[in-house]
């Protein structure tokens, strides 16, 4: 008896293989196109590092700027919540930067231990590493 | 990580999780989805529904957690089905004692089970025991969906929000529950009739949470009984599990 019935209910199974199939090509190709945007993970960034660079006005700013007119790529690993992920931010110059605004907020002592740490790390100057993160942030996570 | 994690789940006992995490799991592996049935229920029924007794293994989900020699996953997991494996359990009081001891039951999960990653799983699913327990606080603070059998009786329809106070407790969010299968459904009994009318006033926002009932039948619990599931034994009954498949389906693959 179970043997006829578990051969009727294989049957049952194909339309609902066919919804998984389509499931999946549809998550390939979502994949797919995510791969092509962003490179394993990597998020490209447009920075600009040559001399006219303004960040360095920040107040809060100690870390070593570097300025060069040649397009360079940085890795800056996320410290604490990406740990086990290991993915990368990937920085190009590729095309011009838009018009910078000075800004002063509030940060704690202790991110602001982080924020040099990063810099030194990755040779990028603060302001820099504050604008990916808000890039990262607004383009990955929902902050409530 | 690349699978998907999902507790079958409900605070009272009797409700048909285990019957659920077996069904469910089976019909996973029989879409060609590799699967991984973790039993973490006091009772093991889990492990007897798919046709294992204690003589059947050696090592379970206790054997991960010897913090001086434990054991490696894949030495604790056995394979039930085509595409379908199973981690049992036989120890479900020292598991928990164990996890007492744990300062941060958020991540122990991630950690007794860090060898899935280098599996090649697309879901893990645990049979979870009732009441609230270390065991099943780790669960939920390491699943992505919960899927949860509600026995369309009026003390079960009545206890469905505990899941929600316990979510609320772990800090962890609602928006978990992914699934709420009304089970043991009797279309002939008027209280039946009632109660899931009760359930669906319940979920009257949110009605893409509730599943559509499964009857209650004898051939269900048969199965198990033979160490079967639905889809090997008996078609009507296998018709039951079939349209909650198609929404674990829609909703989480």
């Amino acid at each position: 008896m179970s043997k006829n019935a578990e051969e009727k209910n294989d049957k049952k199974f194909n339309d609902i293989l066919s919804e998984v199939k389509k499931k999946k090509d549809k998550s390939k190709s979502t994949d797919k196109k995510a791969a092509n945007s962003n490179d394993d993970g990597k998020i490209d960034g447009n920075v600009n590092v040559n001399g006219e660079d303004e960040s360095s006005s920040d107040g809060n700013s100690g870390s070593d700027v570097k300025k060069s007119s040649v397009s360079k790529e940085s890795d800056t690993s996320n410290s604490k919540d990406n740990e086990g992920a290991g993915f990368t931010i990937n920085l190009s110059k590729k095309e011009k930067e838009p018009e910078k605004i000075k800004r002063t907020y509030y940060i704690y002592e202790e991110d602001d231990e982080k924020l040099n740490e990063l810099a030194r790390h990755s040779g990028k100057d603060k302001s820099e590493l504050v604008r990916i993160a808000i890039g990262f942030l607004y383009d990955n996570a929902e902050v409530e | 990580m690349g699978f998907k994690k999902i507790a079958i789940i409900n605070n009272k006992g009797g409700v048909g999780k285990s019957t659920t995490s077996v069904q469910l799991a089976h019909g996973l592996a029989k879409l060609n989805f590799k699967v991984l049935l973790i039993d973490l229920d006091g009772q093991n029924d889990s492990s007897l529904f798919l046709g294992f007794t204690e003589n059947d293994y050696d090592n379970t989900f206790f054997d991960l957690m010897d913090s001086r020699y434990p054991a490696k996953l894949e030495d604790c997991i056995i394979n039930a089905r085509e595409n379908l494996d199973l981690l049992p359990n036989d120890n479900i009081e020292q598991i928990n004692a164990e996890l007492h001891r744990s300062s941060r039951i958020d991540i122990i999960m991630d950690e007794i089970l860090s060898g899935l990653e280098s599996m090649d799983y697309d879901f893990v699913m645990f049979d979870c025991g009732p009441q609230r327990t270390k065991v099943n606080d780790a669960v939920l603070c390491y699943i992505d969906h919960i899927i949860m059998p509600v026995q369309v009786e009026s003390a079960s329809v009545r206890a469905v929000g505990n899941i929600y106070e316990y979510l609320d407790q772990l800090r962890l969010s609602n928006e978990l529950i992914t699934l709420i299968i009304p089970n043991m459904y009797d279309a002939r009994t008027n209280e039946s009739k009632e109660n899931l009318e009760m359930l669906k006033n319940i979920f009257s926002d949110e009605p893409d949470i509730l599943t559509e009932p499964i009857n209650r039948r004898v051939k269900i619990t048969e199965a198990g009984r033979a160490g079967k599931t639905v889809f090997e034994y008996d078609e009507e009954a296998a018709d039951q599990f079939f349209k909650v498949l198609k929404r674990v389906v829609d909703k989480i693959v």
